[in-house]
């Protein structure tokens, strides 16, 4: 009886520590950034991702290869949440191919929506997330967390989230509308014009574009651009095996500045492709 | 100095067959590999047949998600019967994940009851390169004629989860069933998902 009992326990302790290795690549939680219900009924919320040194985690299109992470929320009725924002990944390029995700530390950002009808109650909100992480070899991540938000008027949050907040959301895309932009379709590309910039354009390093549909564009941050006066053509070729024809283009536009910072700026973009011509 | 220009003539050659890049609806460009068993096959060994090229990493979890199920071997078999001939290719470079040894090739597929007409080793990934594969799996199709008519993933779920088989679309059956009731393939290409081919 002991010998079976000691058998057990040991088999036990052994199985932890193999799901401990496994698991500490990644682990994610729910976080709260500060708010005021009196202000605002929309509370900051994001999963914040904490990645092993060399592992990465995908992106809304991971790219050639991977799966994009995908979170489900679940909230008490009444309350609702946006859709996540996704910060500018990285583009992960080896032998040919490339990858888009985040590795370190990601958090991604939504807005709560809570009801007057909840103000003295506290919420549990819960997050199943499913995705992939990879290194040299790739293990899913899947996570179920959850947390109880204490509705008070007004909360603040430790200086580390709060921080951590307000630097995702200025590594969040921006919406440009005063680009002048058009998309002109070729057999094996489409071109990207962009006019009317007010940016020193002798200063960009790279521009790319980053698809939010997967197998259409060929993936990568190498793309070809010619600058003429204020003027910027984008060539971005599209997949070997394009799985259709896009009537409307939409994903994010990055710019690499050579300035003393190595700045970024990145639009989000969505226009029809011009088929006039 | 004519000699010079053959040979160097023959190498330019050379280096276009294996930089040609396969397109959808021309013909499949022809490769020679050696199996897990130590033989060769080229593609042009089955002319007049339909071929599928499964790209393989035992290792990766969307391939394990496939043949844990029997997903795969299904596949194989089924279409076997059919007069398919099926092909596994694995592109793994030496050192890096889903490279093995051609013993624990064969005690692997073995295990997996894998009923592939041969495992292809093109561990310097030339051939994984002429096709694009990116992931793992990585499906292609020629017909009887040597086109290549289908290039995509093995189904429409992005998942590592056996449980998304069962109600997902496998493009890999429906072509090879519109080929077999000689129409053309209706989907002929899709968004492969899987782990990165490990060049």
């Amino acid at each position: 009886m002991i010998k079976t009992l000691k058998t057990f326990f040991f088999l036990m302790i052994v199985s932890t520590q193999l799901n401990g290795q496994q698991l500490t690549a990644a682990n994610a939680k729910i976080v709260v950034d500060s708010y005021s219900l009196e202000k605002s009924r929309s509370l900051p919320i994001g999963i914040l991702i904490e990645l092993e040194k060399d592992w990465h985690i995908y992106w809304r299109n991971p790219g050639d290869s991977g799966m994009p992470t995908s979170i489900d929320f679940e909230m008490p009725e009444g309350v609702s949440i946006s859709e996540i924002e996704w910060p500018v990944p990285k583009v992960f390029e080896y032998e040919g191919l490339a990858s888009y995700g985040y590795d370190g530390q990601i958090l991604l950002i939504a807005e709560l929506n809570v009801p007057e009808s909840f103000i003295s109650n506290s919420i549990t909100v819960s997050a199943k997330i499913k995705s992939l992480i990879c290194r040299d070899v790739c293990i899913p991540f899947n996570s179920n967390v959850s947390e109880e938000i204490k509705l008070t008027n007004a909360f603040s949050a430790e200086e580390e989230i709060t921080k951590l907040f307000s630097q995702t959301r200025i590594n969040l895309p921006k919406v440009k509308n005063e680009i002048d932009l058009s998309i002109v379709p070729d057999e094996n590309n489409i071109t990207i014009v962009l006019e009317n910039l007010n940016y020193d354009l002798a200063k960009i390093n790279l521009i790319y574009f980053l698809p939010y549909e997967n197998g259409i564009f060929k993936n990568t941050a190498e793309q070809n651009f010619k600058i003429k006066n204020q003027r910027i053509e984008l060539m971005i070729e599209y997949d070997q095996f394009k799985t259709k024809d896009l009537k409307e283009v939409s994903g994010i536009l990055v710019f690499d500045f050579y300035d003393a910072n190595r700045s970024q700026k990145v639009y989000e973009i969505k226009k029809q492709i011009n088929t006039n011509n | 100095m004519n000699r010079k220009f053959v040979i160097l003539f023959i190498i330019f050659l050379s280096s276009l067959v294996f930089a040609q890049q396969a397109k959808l609806n021309e013909s499949a460009p022809d490769f020679k590999l050696t199996d897990s068993n130590g033989s060769e096959h080229s593609l042009s060994d089955f002319d007049g047949k339909i071929v599928v090229l499964e790209w393989i990493n035992f290792d990766c979890p969307f391939v394990q998600k496939h043949y844990d199920s029997k997903n795969m071997q299904t596949l194989q078999e089924k279409y076997s019967k059919e007069g398919v001939i099926w092909l596994t290719i694995c592109s793994s470079n030496e050192g890096k994940q889903g490279n093995f040894s051609v013993e624990e090739i064969n005690k692997r597929s073995k295990n997996h009851d894998a009923k592939y007409v041969a495992y292809l080793i093109d561990e310097d990934g030339k051939v994984g390169k002429m096709y694009g594969a990116k992931t793992t799996p990585h499906m292609y199709i020629i017909d009887k004629s040597g086109m290549l008519v289908y290039a995509g993933g093995i189904d429409d779920r992005a998942t590592t989860d056996v449980d998304d088989i069962k109600d997902s679309k496998n493009y890999v059956s429906l072509a090879l069933d519109d080929l077999l009731k000689g129409s053309k393939v209706s989907i002929q290409s899709s968004t492969p998902y899987g782990c990165s081919v490990k060049y």
